[in-house]
């Protein structure tokens, strides 16, 4: 038989079952043979072939249905989903890459490394995310497709779509994420190796505002914040609009963070002991200062509590006024 | 052209569930796959070789047609002729047939007027 015709029926059916690709190899062959004169030539056999068209729209002819790892049905929501993940995964290996090249002092440091570890993380993420997300929704699918759909079904919550300034943007809280975790690892980073950034430097003197024993004890405070601070980063991308559910989340978020400053700010340790000398190092003139110390840091004290109140009543009362605004349209 | 298309597309799928139909009525004697085609496009029905044998195929599978090789010739070739199940599906998918034209046809007039 000529080579092409071979070449074009093994093509077919390859992609067939094995069980069929004998008799189905035998039905091309003959039907081709029938479209065909006698002894026809390369340029005729090219013309039928050419008639018959895509090996592999052939085939799935054949096969009768088309095949999917995952179904149009849910395919939507699969594609959602990577969407979402994705770049969350990305940029959140990519931030802790940089940090953990930056604090890890076994090695000297160097862009390369430092480019090589963000990119590197970022990317054996991403597949691995990418490849757990797809394994999910096969498996979901596969479930999914034999449950007969009922009324039960359908979902309890209807989420109308907002307009877009109203919603959150997916931008914004992926950085609210990136964000709290490079603050939180870089501080408690800097606490436990003593960093240079809460020393005040004046004539070749180092000294610390802060009492060593009040930063250390703050890092499991610092860990909470964090955790939080995430978990709200996420529930914004989950919802993307001002929910009440979301305002009652953000707004726990908010008094744990403002009853965890007011807590460490009130520490009697909280200072080092030797900050008069910090202050009559840097300022010539002291007496202000000097005052303010004189009463163990209270002024200090009372003008970082009432900061920390008045920013958390505005963080709430900005919040509470979007989900108002979010839910009145309605 | 745009309009073009899709009126192809759209003609496509109208003619596609015609054809099961088409290709039984035509296998009340039994017709190797090529022959099948040649008398259908007598008849002014086009049909793809690529979408006749495969659609033979799943009749066959489906047990609408039996099928017979017929080797005594020059070129092996796959005779089908309706089953006794397909005989009584082709009756009854011809009446659908005739009905659902119907209705079309009166639901058209009635839409002219």
């Amino acid at each position: 038989m000529n080579q092409l015709i071979e070449r074009y029926v093994f093509d077919v059916t390859r992609r067939l079952k094995e069980n069929e690709r004998i008799e189905v190899a035998k039905e091309l062959e003959s039907m081709i043979s029938d479209m065909l004169p006698e002894n026809p030539s390369e340029g005729q056999i090219i013309d039928v072939i050419n008639q018959l068209g895509d090996p592999r729209l052939m085939a799935e002819q054949y096969r009768g249905k088309p095949q999917y790892l995952i179904s149009p049905a849910v395919f939507d929501m699969y594609f959602t989903t990577l969407k979402l993940v994705i770049p969350i995964v990305a940029i959140v290996l990519a931030v802790i890459g940089v940090i953990s090249t930056i604090f890890d002092l076994s090695i000297p440091f160097s862009v390369y490394r430092l480019f090589s570890n963000m990119f590197g993380l970022a990317f054996s993420g991403i597949f691995q995310a990418a490849a757990l997300i797809t394994i999910g929704f096969v498996i979901y699918d596969y479930l999914e497709l034999k449950k007969e759909w009922t009324i039960s079904n359908l979902p309890e919550k209807v989420i109308k779509p907002v307009e877009k300034k109203l919603g959150i943007s997916r931008a914004e809280s992926i950085a609210g994420i990136v964000m709290t975790i490079f603050f939180t690892v870089l501080f408690i980073a800097m606490i436990l190796r003593n960093e240079w950034f809460f020393f005040f430097v004046k004539d070749g003197h180092l000294l610390i505002p802060f009492s060593e024993a009040a930063l250390n004890r703050a890092i499991p405070y610092l860990i909470i914040g964090g955790i939080l601070g995430v978990t709200v980063g996420i529930f914004k991308l989950y919802y993307a609009r001002w929910t009440k559910q979301l305002f009652i989340i953000d707004t726990i978020y908010n008094v744990v963070w403002a009853g965890i400053l007011l807590y460490v700010v009130n520490w009697p340790d909280l200072f080092n002991p030797n900050i008069e000398d910090i202050v009559t190092l840097y300022l010539d003139d002291t007496d202000f200062f000097l005052r303010i110390i004189d009463t163990g840091g209270q002024l200090i004290r009372n003008i970082s509590s009432a900061a920390v109140i008045i920013i958390t009543v505005i963080g709430i009362a900005t919040a509470a006024v979007s989900t108002y605004r979010t839910n009145k349209l309605q | 052209m745009k309009d073009d298309e899709q009126l192809q597309s759209l003609v496509i799928d109208l003619r596609r569930g015609t054809l099961v139909l088409a290709v039984l009525s035509c296998l009340k004697e039994k017709k190797y796959g090529y022959s099948l085609l040649q008398d259908m496009e007598e008849q002014g029905i086009r049909i793809e070789a690529n979408t006749l044998y495969p659609l033979l195929r799943r009749l066959e599978t489906q047990g609408l047609l039996i099928s017979e090789w017929d080797t005594g010739e020059s070129r092996p070739r796959k005779y089908y002729i309706l089953s006794k199940r397909g005989t009584k599906l082709q009756g009854l998918l011809k009446e659908e047939w005739r009905r659902l034209s119907q209705e079309m046809e009166k639901f058209l007039e009635e839409e002219k007027s």
